[in-house]
This record gives C-alpha cells, sequence and structure tokens, in this order.
C-alpha cells in the first residue's frame, strides 16, 4: 500500500527553484534513501513533507490524506516525524525529558490535570516514562536518563534524537543525514539499527551521504541535483547511472 | 533491575524524606511573626512575599518559556486595580476580588497574547513595554474609573473567614498562604507535560513544533498564567497598602521584578525566591551607604553577570528532584 506520495512537488525561494516538480512515492515498510551533491534540495524536500515550508506547486499525499501545507505541529499527528540535520536537541533538558516532548502529541495531559495531579495524570506520566526507558534501552541510553542532553557525546545524540522522533509513533521516520560526523564503527551500529526498526515495520526515509549506508541499507533510491530528480531505482542501476556519476563527479570523470 | 517491593520501599522513603523538608520550611515560616521583628522588618518581609510572586510567575514566561517580557508591571497594574475598584464600588470582599482581579489580569494577557505572542526576542519585549505603559497612562488619565493620579485610597482590608486582616502578623500569613498556592500551582506545572512544552519552546522552538508542541497556544497559555499570578499580586498589595495610584506601576517595576528573576536564575523557582528576598532588602541594607546605594544595586547586578550569567541558581538541580527523577527510572525498569 502506498503511505507517501508526492507528486510535482516544486519550492521557489524567488527564482531559485530550491526543489523542481519532483514525483516520489513510497510503500509501507520501505527504506527510501534520498541522495545528492550539497545543495541539490533534499533537507528543502525533508522541510516540505514536515510542512516547515509550504510548497510552491505540487501535493503531498500521506497515508491517503491530502497534508500540503499542513502545520508542523499537525503533521507528527498525522503519523511524520523526523530528526535534524545540525541535531536540534533540547540541550537543558534530560534525556528522557526529550524523550517525553516527543510523546507530546501521543498524550494528553493538559492545564487541569497537571494543577490538580488527578490519577489520569500520574497514570498517563508513568506510563510515558516507561515508554520512554524502553526507548532509550534500545539505542544504549538507558543509564543517561538524567543526564543534560547537551553532556552526552555526539553519537548519543544523533541516537537520542531518533527515539525522540519514534516516541512519537511515526508512520514515517524522516531521518536527516543521520550518520554525519560518526566514526565507521558507529555507523556499522547506526546501520543495524535502521535495519531493526525495518525488521518491526517502520517506514523510513533517509537523507544521507555516506554510500556505503546507503547502498547496503536502502530498498531504492532517489537522486536528487539541483532540485531536479535525475535518477531513481534500486542501489545498483544507481552506482552505474552515467547522470548521477556527473552530477558527483563532474563531466569527463 | 529492582523488585516491585524495593521499589515501593524506595518511593516511600523519597516521599518521607520529601515531606519531611517541606514540613521543616513551612515551621521556619510559620514562626516568623514570633520573632517580635518590628513594624519596618515584617513590612518588608511582606513585601517581599509580593515580589516572589511576581518574580515566580515572570520567571514562568520569561526563565521557563524563553519569552522575554518586560510588561510584567502591567499585569500587577491590573490586579490591583480591579481589585480595588470592586472593593470600593460593591464592597465585595478580598476573597472574591482576588479571584477576579487574576482572572482580568490573565484575560487582558490572553487578548494580548493572541495577536503579539508571534513575535520573539525583542519584539516582544517592545510590545511587552509598550503595553504596560499603555496601562499606567490609561491608569493615570481614566479619572472616571482610577481617579487618575490622585489615585484610589481607602481600600478595605481584606477579610478572610470572618478574620479582618488587619495586623503586620495577619497579613504575613496571608501572604505566605498566596506565595504557597503560587508556588505549587507553577511547580505543578512545570513539571508536567505543560511544563516540559514550554521548556522545550525556549530550548528549540522548531525542534518542539516539529514534535507536536503548537507553539503559539503554549506560550499564550504560559503568557496568561503569569499574568494571572501577577494580578493575584497586584490584588494583594492594593488590600496590603489599602492606596493605588499609577506611580506604584511604573516600567520601573517590572526592571525590577526581571533583575529578580534574572540575578536568582532564570528557569530557577528557588532562584525567583531568592531572587526577590535579595532585590527587596538590598536597597535597604545599602542604607548606609547613602547616595551611593543605588550605585551599588546596579554594580551587584552588573558584577553578578559576568560571574555567574545563569544567575545564583539557574542550572542547578536539586537533589529532590534528582530524587523524583531517579523515580520515573525506577518505574521504567520494572
Amino acid at each position: 500500500m502506498k503511505l507517501l506520495e508526492v507528486n510535482n512537488l516544486t519550492m521557489a525561494f524567488g527564482g531559485l527553484k530550491a526543489v523542481n516538480n519532483i514525483s516520489f512515492h513510497m510503500e509501507e515498510g520501505e527504506i527510501i534513501s534520498l541522495i545528492g551533491p550539497n545543495g541539490a534540495g533534499k533537507t528543502t524536500f525533508f522541510n516540505m513533507l514536515t510542512g516547515i515550508y509550504i510548497p510552491t506547486e505540487g501535493s503531498i499525499v500521506f497515508n491517503g490524506k491530502n497534508i500540503t501545507g499542513t502545520a508542523p505541529e499537525k503533521i507528527i499527528k498525522e503519523g511524520i516525524a523526523r530528526t535534524f540535520q545540525n541535531i536540534r536537541l533540547f540541550p537543558h533538558m534530560t534525556v528522557l525529558e526529550n524523550v517525553l516532548v516527543g510523546m507530546h502529541s501521543r498524550s494528553h495531559n493538559g492545564l487541569f490535570h497537571s494543577l490538580f495531579r488527578t490519577k489520569k495524570f500520574y497514570q498517563e506520566e508513568k506510563r510515558n516514562a516507561y515508554k520512554a526507558k524502553e526507548l532509550l534501552a534500545t539505542v544504549n541510553l538507558a543509564d543517561k536518563c538524567n543526564e543534560y542532553a547537551k553532556n552526552l557525546a555526539y553519537g548519543q545524540q544523533r541516537r537520542l534524537e531518533i527515539v525522540r522522533a519514534l516516541a512519537a509513533q511515526p508512520k514515517l521516520l524522516l531521518l536527516d543525514e543521520p550518520a554525519a560526523g560518526m566514526n565507521p564503527q558507529e555507523t556499522e551500529a547506526l546501520m543495524k539499527y535502521i535495519r531493526g526498526l525495518k525488521d518491526k515495520g517502520a517506514t523510513i526515509l533517509l537523507i544521507e551521504h555516506d554510500m556505503k549506508l546507503v547502498m547496503k541499507i536502502s530498498d531504492r533510491i532517489y537522486v536528487l541535483d539541483h532540485g531536479v530528480k535525475i535518477a531513481e531505482g534500486l542501489s545498483k542501476d544507481i552506482q552505474n547511472n552515467q547522470d548521477v556519476i556527473e552530477a558527483y563527479l563532474g563531466k569527463g570523470a | 533491575m529492582e523488585t516491585t517491593v524495593e521499589h515501593v520501599n524506595k518511593k516511600k522513603k523519597i516521599i518521607k524524606r520529601r515531606s519531611m523538608i517541606y514540613v521543616g520550611v513551612l515551621a521556619g515560616l510559620l514562626i516568623i511573626p514570633l520573632l517580635s521583628l518590628n513594624n519596618f522588618t515584617m513590612r518588608m518581609v511582606i513585601m517581599a512575599g509580593t515580589y516572589m510572586i511576581l518574580a515566580m510567575s515572570l520567571n514562568l514566561i520569561t526563565g521557563y518559556t524563553g519569552q522575554l517580557s518586560l510588561g510584567h508591571a502591567a499585569f500587577y497594574a491590573i490586579g490591583a486595580y480591579t481589585s480595588a475598584i470592586l472593593s470600593m464600588r460593591f464592597g465585595w470582599s478580598f476573597l472574591i476580588t482576588a479571584p477576579a482581579a487574576a482572572l482580568m489580569a490573565a484575560l487582558v494577557a490572553l487578548l494580548l497574547g493572541i495577536p503579539t505572542l508571534k513575535l520573539q526576542g525583542a519584539y516582544l519585549a517592545i510590545v511587552t513595554l509598550g503595553f504596560s505603559e499603555i496601562v499606567r497612562i490609561v491608569a493615570l488619565n481614566w479619572m472616571g474609573l482610577t481617579r487618575g493620579p490622585m489615585g484610589i485610597p481607602g481600600i478595605a482590608r481584606p477579610e478572610v473567614l470572618g478574620y479582618r486582616i488587619a495586623s503586620n502578623t495577619q497579613y504575613y500569613y496571608l501572604i505566605l498562604a498566596l506565595v504557597i498556592i503560587t508556588y505549587m500551582s507553577l511547580y505543578r506545572i512545570i513539571n508536567s507535560r505543560l511544563g516540559r512544552a514550554f521548556i522545550a519552546i525556549r530550548e528549540d522552538d522548531l525542534a518542539a513544533q516539529s514534535m507536536g508542541v503548537d507553539i503559539l497556544k503554549y506560550k499564550i497559555l504560559s503568557f496568561t498564567i503569569a499574568a494571572f499570578f501577577a494580578g493575584l499580586a497586584g490584588s494583594f498589595y492594593a488590600h496590603y497598602v489599602t492606596y493605588i495610584d499609577p506611580q506604584s506601576f511604573t516600567f520601573n517595576e517590572s526592571i525590577q521584578v526581571l533583575s529578580m528573576v534574572v540575578l536568582g536564575g532564570m528557569g530557577s523557582m528557588p532562584g525567583a525566591i531568592i531572587g526577590s528576598v535579595i532585590l527587596t532588602w538590598a536597597p535597604e541594607m545599602l542604607r548606609f551607604l547613602e547616595d551611593y546605594r543605588m550605585i551599588m544595586y546596579g554594580a551587584i547586578l552588573i558584577v553578578m553577570m559576568p560571574i555567574r550569567p545563569q544567575g545564583i541558581l539557574g542550572g542547578i538541580r536539586f537533589k529532590l528532584d534528582k530524587e523524583e527523577e531517579n523515580q520515573h527510572e525506577a518505574v521504567g525498569s520494572e
């Protein structure tokens, strides 16, 4: 079943078309990678999917519903959660609190229940803390619960950001360069982790520059350059595609 | 892995220690009037309590939610005038005028917040500053309602459950009750899903939004709650001093409260309390310096900032809070 369908999406900033007429689709349970040189429009594409930018043209249909132009705080309720290229945690909140904010869209305690510390308040807080701990254990951060997020090592911060997104129980997870700045061992571990998510049925859209990771993990790959889709297909097709080689290495390579 | 029994025991122990500390602090606060302090000192203690409410509430919007407001005195004024007018015109007692004053301040904050809280940083600061000037000028010129510069004298002393509050000791217990109500309410709000949303907005509003936090809604909520308690403080002030005029609610007052929050530590509840105590007392303690005392007052703030920019208690997590967090952990590892 088609989970995500993007039709003729364009994002223009003045005269510059950062993303130009891109169509795209994802099936449930797939891992798809979006690659391309710097400035190709990958992050802009993510920002449109998550409502941060409103596309100039085109439509985004998610889970059978047109979500074009929906505000970011509502997108996550529809089931799309993301991480950021330059890590955006809440630095002065604890690791646990970061994940609890990730559950914001799935929890309900408001002013009344918080002020009067009702039974419902404690039930939800306990349930969320339990779930958050479970999630943190999957990325070896269980013992860091009370640590400020800013005190984590770089790789741990990356993992925390993924877990924070997963806390929203998304149907589609967008990862923006999760392996950036990681060493080969960390990247290897990340790959295993992403595979594990897929085995549990997650659908993942990945922006990544680490080609080894991309080639090993992706079901399909889309290649962007200057805002235009220049190729799509399976890993081995992409590797030998003349346009892709040119985009990365220049003509005559 | 802990067993359930151990876990329950641990929890009981923490709750016991927690309540012991609270009981100790409360006992200490309750006996202050028995120390037979002179009238002047008692007045200072009571005013410090009023500033605690103002500083704690400003801390919610500025320290926790990260939205700089320079107009907290406006809500203090609205609370004071609402209370005074209701009391003078309709003879309502404090138990009715106080909630009415708080609600009025909250309502005005809500109406102001909806169009303006989209603004950030310096822009929001300017808007709140401008708004507080508007409130002061309206109070100064709306003769029919506020008696303008003549102010409103002879505001009735509060009557609570048949007790007429008149002596400093009685006022002390009243402000203590109000401070405790404010502290508990704000503590509970901050340590909940709501508070986490506020702090997330301060930390990174785009990330917060991407996690489903409706930024505008939560900023308005935080602003409205902050104004509610500022209004409550205003109501107490009116019924305590029994005379109000626009001079009591100038821009200086907003800056004074903001200094308390910054000095004590933005985003720290005990910090706001300590900040208000220090800055209520500093001008009096420095009185021996005569003409130089306001210079010293400024100097304290200037010296403080490079040494400890996060404020006295900013960024400190108390052991009690940590224990509560560990409790979460224990729950999670069952």
